[in-house]
């Protein structure tokens, strides 16, 4: 199983992290901080790793640039700092993904398979992409068998919210408006919307999303619309 | 021992310059008192008598008398004795009728006209009220001294008796003085005279005027210092220091009677062996010398030793220590300065009057009356000396103790008028200053036009135009105080409408301003720092307490994040125990409130003190309610409660922040879902009144709202008193900033149990086309 090393000055919060990731089945490296798991990273196999921000000595930040100085696995931020800057900080000097104290244990779970499940598959995605097949991310939409699939994961769509993501997706970038979605997929013209469009997006941002909160995917311009993230 | 000390120092001082003082005053007595007044100083550069003007001036009088003596000799004398019997004056009374006068003859009649011959063979005139009597002139026969009168017209051959008796007095004292002092007196002049012979009736070729005993010219010359000049060249040899240039003028215009000049040498001994007129002189010129140097002498050192002891005394006046900065004050240094110059003034004019009361008796004693002007006046000088230097060292005091000007008549005066201005009212100064004004404009006004008529005399045109260039610059003057004043005015009117704009960091220069205007600029400017500091206090105190949060609530989450993971954990063991799990709940939704409670924090203290960066783009309000009721639709049928939205078909676009004004509505719509009661509807409608759009949601609440809507955007109020639901309280007023933030207004509005918000925004105005 993979080794995932887990770096935060507070003991109780690595042990908990620690009895979760054990539970799924994961082997844990644990440190105490930046330096230690820097000196952990160089003498294990490590698969990906979880880090805080405020710690004393090297934190979170500098370790991360001198993680990604040699390698490139999955690093997750786990960080008591929830601003939006500290946020795009985190995720611009390297991170993979960012996620606010205090967590809920499942999500965490979940981030961590998707990243490792990402990692790990990158090579074989390219074998896949052969038909009608889009992808965004650790998102896969198989035109040809109706297949949707997250990290590798698959989801069950109706077919309207399928519309609406293959829709969404295959212009990923633009922002579509409630208006336009609507002539699209029920190809009528939309005289006096209502919340159709938006319950479906709802919908299937439930499904795709692990925090349908903060959505990795389907993202709401809020007053504009909707449109899918485009990722490499 | 250092006061003593000092008062030695001071009393020496003081002694020095009282004897130095003496020394001018003494000094100034010799210079007078040696006869030179009014003959400068130069004449000091002559070290002897001979090389002085003293000795040339008198060499020049005997030469000038030896040609009188010359031409005179013969009419006076015969034989070469003065002889008193011989024919001087002959009048013609008539035809046949002359008459001759001898010396003694006229010496008697000049007797009868008030002229007698002195010692010094000078005339006295005495009675002269007696030439006022009526004479008729004579016809003069003949003039010894004169045989051949040069006669241009008849009238000359007339003279009235008393005039001729006078001319031949005149003529006699002239010779006499020669005779006597020089020819048979002993002198250390000596003279030798030659003169041609023209008369063919007297054998002698040459006739000689002298009172040498040797007549050989060489000896002459080496007697001391001489003059020799000869009719051949009329040249002047010589070994005086000025030659006698006169001498040139006597040779050639001096008419002899029937002789012609041929040459004439005079020498004077230096050494002065016969007593006389130059031996006297010369040693009265030296005894003045030695006297006047040391007079001048005396007088330089006494008047640097006055100037030094002075200097010393003013720099120790004061002074009664070693400590520089304490200054002893007299009594009478403590009036004011005034009063001392005034007080010094009557002490003076009492001491001058005293002096020449008893002073001058005593000077009188002492000195002889010939100085007793002089001294009489230094006396005074002395006085005034002492009196103005005890005032003037009281000033000196005062000075340094920093009185001078603190505390005298004219500071409290000016002071009293600068307070009286300013404490009078502006309306009051300004009635004042006009009435002052005008006053003088009429008063400048007459004064011109009384002089305009009366333009005659240089000084009333001077008048005239002094007094109206006064004026037209007084009026000048006066013209730019008032623009001046107004436009000071009018930058105290800028700055208080800058300031009532909101731009409190608005400053005046205070330098260009005066007077009242300077006191209001000023206040202004303690106005706008006051109010600047508070609300930079303030921003700064905001910001300092959504940090505090930002951080509190950072330190919070930490350990919140293993409370719930752990809690987590124990709900994962599966216990059985029925009060275990109702205890597990309870946590669980307690660490949960409490999660929201710390995120709510921040953003409430951020969004309420502006601590926020906004991305303002365009957004229509329509669709974003369209979404919001998309993510709550289902959320709201949990509770059974309806959805019931109108909305407009058309966007209508508002330029906010799209996340942030999510954030306002999802607070709305919670707040709804949490305080709505169940199976109720909840009604949400956008209405666009002109340039503004209203976004209105209603509800009923399921509490009652006894509380009034401003305390429900209060934070940490909530419509529930119990506070047993979740949420942080925090909801309306998170909303509220946001809104406020966004440049919209947001309104709450209670009405029994209806719950009413309403959210406004400026639309964007898109050009019409």
């Amino acid at each position: 199983m993979a080794n995932i090393l887990v770096c935060d000055d507070d003991k109780q919060i690595v042990e908990a992290i620690d009895i979760y990731l054990t539970g799924e089945g994961f082997h844990v490296i644990k440190a105490y901080d930046g330096s230690e798991a820097l000196q952990l990273l160089e003498t294990n196999q490590v698969d990906l790793l979880i880090l805080d921000v405020m710690m004393p000595g090297l934190d979170g930040i500098r370790t991360t640039l001198k993680v990604r100085e040699t390698s490139s696995i999955p690093i997750i931020i786990l960080s008591a700092k929830s601003e939006d800057a500290d946020k795009i900080l985190g995720l611009n000097i390297g991170a993979d993904d960012y996620i606010t104290k205090p967590f809920n244990p499942l999500e965490l779970m979940a981030r961590v398979k998707s990243q490792l499940r990402r990692y790990t598959q990158l090579g074989n995605l390219n074998q896949q992409s052969a038909g009608q097949v889009y992808k965004c991310g650790g998102l896969l939409i198989n035109d040809d068998n109706k297949e949707v699939t997250v990290d590798g994961d698959p989801i069950k769509l109706t077919p309207i919210e399928y519309n609406i993501l293959l829709l969404l997706v295959k212009n990923a970038g633009k922002v579509f408006s409630i208006d336009e979605i609507y002539e699209q997929i029920w190809n009528e013209e939309a005289i006096g919307a209502d919340n159709t469009v938006a319950v479906h997006i709802r919908h299937i941002r439930e499904k795709i999303e692990i925090n349908p909160r903060e959505p990795r995917y389907l993202k709401v311009v809020w007053g504009v619309g909707y449109k899918i993230e485009k990722q490499s | 021992m250092n006061v003593n000390f000092i008062q030695l120092k001071k009393i020496i001082a003081a002694a020095l310059h009282l004897a130095a003082l003496g020394m001018v005053v003494v000094s100034i007595g010799i210079l007078y008192s040696t006869s030179n007044y009014g003959r400068g100083l130069t004449w000091i550069q002559s070290e002897t008598y001979v090389q002085s003007d003293l000795f040339y001036n008198q060499l020049q009088s005997d030469i000038r008398a030896i040609f009188d003596y010359a031409q005179l000799r013969d009419a006076f004398e015969s034989e070469g004795e003065l002889d008193m019997d011989k024919e001087i004056l002959s009048i013609n009374y008539g035809p046949n009728a002359a008459e001759s006068y001898s010396m003694s003859d006229i010496l008697k009649l000049g007797e009868t006209y008030g002229y007698f011959i002195q010692d010094d063979w000078s005339i006295n005139v005495i009675n002269p009220a007696d030439s006022d009597l009526q004479e008729e002139p004579v016809l003069v026969e003949y003039k010894a001294y004169d045989p051949d009168p040069d006669l241009k017209e008849p009238g000359q051959a007339y003279a009235k008796m008393k005039d001729l008796c006078y001319e031949v007095l005149t003529n006699f004292s002239r010779y006499c003085s020669v005779h006597y002092s020089l020819v048979t007196g002993s002198s250390n002049l000596t003279f030798q005279l030659t003169c041609r012979n023209d008369n063919e009736m007297i054998s002698a070729n040459e006739i000689y005027y002298t009172n040498a005993t040797d007549p050989s010219w060489e000896k002459l010359k080496h007697r001391g210092l001489y003059a020799e000049i000869s009719a051949d060249d009329n040249r002047i040899d010589s070994n005086m220091l000025k030659l006698p240039v006169y001498l040139q003028s006597l040779a050639s215009d001096t008419r002899f009677y029937e002789q012609t000049f041929q040459h004439f040498i005079i020498s004077v001994d230096t050494n002065f062996p016969n007593s006389d007129v130059y031996t006297r002189e010369a040693a009265s010129y030296n005894s003045m010398r030695s006297w006047t140097i040391r007079g001048l002498v005396i007088m330089s050192a006494g008047l640097l030793l006055c100037i030094l002891t002075l200097l010393y005394l003013a720099a120790l006046s004061g002074h009664d220590g070693p400590d520089r900065a304490h200054i002893r004050l007299y009594p009478y240094d403590r009036i004011s300065a005034e009063g001392c110059i005034l007080m010094f003034l009557v002490i003076g004019a009492f001491c001058c009057y005293a002096g020449q009361v008893v002073g001058f008796r005593l000077l009188h004693l002492v000195i002889s009356s010939a100085n007793w002007y002089y001294a009489e006046r230094l006396l005074l000088y002395v006085i005034c000396y002492l009196v103005c230097l005890l005032c003037g060292f009281s000033l000196l005091r005062r000075y340094k103790a920093g009185r001078l000007w603190n505390g005298s008549w004219t500071q409290k005066a000016l002071h009293d008028i600068h307070e009286y201005y300013t404490r009078e009212s502006t309306s009051n100064s300004a009635a004042y200053s006009y009435v002052i004004f005008v006053a003088l404009n009429i008063t400048l006004a007459c004064s011109t036009i009384y002089l305009l008529f009366d333009l005659d005399s240089s000084l009333h045109q001077i008048l005239f135009g002094g007094l109206l260039l006064f004026w037209i610059v007084l009026d000048l003057a006066a013209f730019r105080y008032v623009i001046k004043k107004a436009l000071q005015n009018d930058k105290i009117q800028q700055a208080i409408a800058n300031i009532a704009d909101g731009d409190i960091s608005y400053c005046v220069n205070v330098d260009e301003f005066s007077g009242r205007q300077k006191i209001t600029a000023d206040h202004i400017n303690h106005i706008g720092e006051n109010l600047d500091g508070a609300l930079q206090e303030k921003v700064k105190s905001e910001r300092f307490k959504a940090d505090l949060i930002t951080n509190v609530s950072h330190d919070l989450k930490t350990p919140l994040t293993s409370i719930i993971n752990y809690v987590d954990l124990i709900k994962r063991e599966h216990i059985q125990n029925e009060k275990v799990q109702g205890y597990l709940e309870v946590l669980e939704q307690k660490s949960q409130r409490l999660k929201t409670l710390t995120e709510d924090l921040v953003e409430a203290s951020k969004a309420s003190s502006g601590n926020l960066k906004l991305e303002i783009t365009d957004i229509d309000f329509v669709e974003l309610v369209h979404q919001t009721n998309g993510e709550f639709e289902e959320k709201f049928a949990q509770r059974h409660l309806e959805l019931v939205s109108r909305l407009p078909e058309q966007p209508i676009l508002i330029e906010a922040d799209g996340r942030r004004l999510w954030r306002v509505l999802e607070n709305l719509y919670n707040n709804a879902f949490k305080y709505a009661m169940e199976h109720s509807r909840i009604y949400v409608d956008i209405t666009r009144e002109e340039d503004m759009v209203q976004f209105t949601i209603k509800n009923i609440s399921e509490h009652p709202l006894n509380i009034s809507s401003d305390e429900l955007t209060e934070r940490f109020v909530r419509g529930d008193v119990s506070r047993t639901t979740e949420g942080s309280g925090l909801g309306l007023s998170i909303a509220e900033s946001l809104t406020q933030l966004q440049k919209g207004t947001f309104e709450i509005v209670i009405d029994g149990d209806l719950f009413k918000v309403y959210v406004k925004f400026p639309v964007k105005k898109t050009p019409d086309v």
